[in-house]
């Protein structure tokens, strides 16, 4: 005959389930201060500059944009602004470069930096680097009264040299005049032109004007795309 | 007759390491890390615009950008030229769309992928640039 | 004496007092110390990104050069942190985060153009708070105001 098998031969095994408590909360503990380490190592390893992410996003801004140091338009960096660019200029447009190490690299060579950056955020704005050129253009205006500029410019040095007994008057571009003098043009003048649209320079004069008689000078800018990298390292 | 007996608390406790134990590592390696690409990719669709709307056309109108959007005439003629100069805007491994009042340009955008957007109002309806990493 | 019908009762008894008193320790222990501890460490970090997120808002409102500019731009803030208020208020060209708690707090700089002479103004939280910008091509002023 079986004997019923919790309660039965040995009186010793009364509480026999409470050391397996014991063992049980034992562990619930170790289980809970593991929780605990991971929480830890969590809150640790957590992000601690999340300014850095914000500076480097407001320098590239302040770079790339049109009232900033370096770009003459948005997006449009200046090639001897950049060429001048350096820790004192990067300082004085960006105050927390002080702080912070803040490397700024065009075409993958580092223009200026405010200390070594090992690690940290990166961010990667398109531009164009353009540097300024001008050429000049001798127009033969013996037979015709006008000349196109082969390019858009936005303003134009038109040099003026008349032989004897001829008068130049007046100069339009585009139908807009923009030299006059009645007693005749006679020198170098900065012209303002529209960059939106292609200029034709038309002289008004009586007489005959020989090549060489008229030079302009326009603006021909050459430009290449780069990428900006600005690295900021709390 | 002597059985041994299987205590039923250390069972029980074990499943219920199990449970707290895979709750914590859920947490801990579960979550989906933060997106991070949202200000590049804004930023890298803004730049397309600036750099396109300082381009020059290449027949007739102020910008690249308001030539492309004079006329459906215009904008067919147009569409690959701009397709190649925004490839070569941005680097290689992001993919772009460009929406405009006459059509679209560039590959369909996919779901559920972080992206970039940048909108370029011009004269006759605004043009949406969309970017997102390959 | 022989009250085995008894032992299973007092078993489980011992038992859950066992457990009781397990649980009662466990959670004073991290109630008192750690759990105080964590909410602090979060509360800073959510305090660093709140004030970084505020600050990234503010340089984006400043609209581009003109002879007039007028702009004004809701940021959000959370209501509490640590489950009590704050203010974010100005300092020079700095923006501060000013919190109870001694831990949580920071201060940052932002990135404003040069046409920017003015940064003043405070944000309590729990009200809708915007950054209002208005000025002229040389010179712009830039206030954190409650929207009204």
């Amino acid at each position: 005959m079986t004997a019923p098998s919790r309660r039965s031969d040995n009186s010793a095994r009364a509480q026999t389930s409470l050391p397996a408590l014991g063992i049980a909360l034992v562990l619930l503990t170790v289980v809970t201060g593991l929780g605990v380490a991971m929480a830890d190592t969590a809150i640790a390893g957590a992000d601690r500059a999340p300014d850095e992410r914000r500076v480097a996003a407001a320098i590239a801004d302040r770079l790339v944009a049109a009232d900033g140091p370096l770009a003459a338009r948005s997006n449009v960096l200046n090639k001897s602004r950049v060429d001048g660019f350096d820790r004192s200029a990067l300082k004085r447009s960006a105050p927390p470069a002080s702080e912070y190490a803040v490397s700024v690299e065009l075409a993958d060579e580092e223009i200026a930096s405010s200390g070594t950056v090992h690690s940290g955020t990166r961010i990667s704005r398109l531009v164009v680097v353009e540097s300024l050129e001008t050429r000049t253009l001798t127009p033969d205006l013996a037979t015709t009264a006008a000349v196109t500029l082969p390019r858009r410019s936005a303003q134009a040095t038109v040099t003026i040299d008349p032989p004897a007994g001829t008068t130049v008057w007046t100069v339009r571009a585009n139908d807009r005049v923009v030299l006059h003098n009645r007693s005749g043009l006679n020198g170098s003048y900065e012209v303002p032109l529209v960059p939106y649209e292609t200029t034709e320079l038309r002289f008004q004069r009586a007489g005959r004007l020989e090549p060489g008689n008229v030079t302009i000078g326009y603006d021909a800018p050459r430009s290449t795309k780069e990428t900006l990298v600005v690295t900021v390292d709390a | 007759m002597r059985r041994a007996q299987l205590p039923l608390s250390l069972v029980e406790v074990a499943l219920g390491t199990v449970l707290i134990l895979g709750v914590a590592l859920g947490f801990a390696l579960g979550t989906p890390a933060p997106d991070r690409q949202g200000p590049q990719l804004d930023a890298y669709a803004s730049d397309t615009a600036a750099l396109l709307a300082n381009d020059p056309p290449r027949h007739d109108g102020a910008t690249r950008l308001q030539e492309v959007v004079a006329n459906p005439e215009a904008f067919d003629r147009e569409q690959d030229a701009l397709s190649n100069r925004v490839a070569r805007i941005l680097p290689e491994n992001v993919l772009f769309r460009v929406e405009t009042p006459h059509g679209a340009v560039g590959t369909p955008t996919p779901q559920g992928v972080s992206t970039g957007t940048a909108t370029v109002p011009t004269g006759r309806g605004s043009v949406r640039i969309i970017v997102w990493y390959a | 004496m022989d009250n085995r019908a008894l032992s299973t009762v007092v078993e489980k008894l011992l038992s859950m007092g066992l457990v009781l008193l397990y649980i009662g320790l466990v959670t004073t222990t991290l109630y008192g110390g750690t759990v105080p501890a964590y909410q602090s460490a979060v509360g800073a970090e959510l305090g660093d990104r709140m004030l970084a997120e505020a600050t990234a808002r503010v340089e984006q409102a400043v609209p581009p050069a003109a002879r007039a500019v007028s702009a004004t731009v809701r940021v959000s803030l959370p209501d509490t942190i640590d489950g009590v208020g704050y203010t974010i208020q100005t300092d020079g060209d700095t923006l501060v985060l000013d919190h109870p708690d001694p831990e949580i707090g920071g201060r940052t700089q932002p990135l404003l153009p040069d046409r920017v002479d003015t940064l003043e103004g405070e944000w309590q939280s729990g009200s809708s708070t915007v950054v209002v910008v208005s000025g002229t091509r040389g010179s712009v002023a830039v206030t954190l105001e409650a929207e009204r």
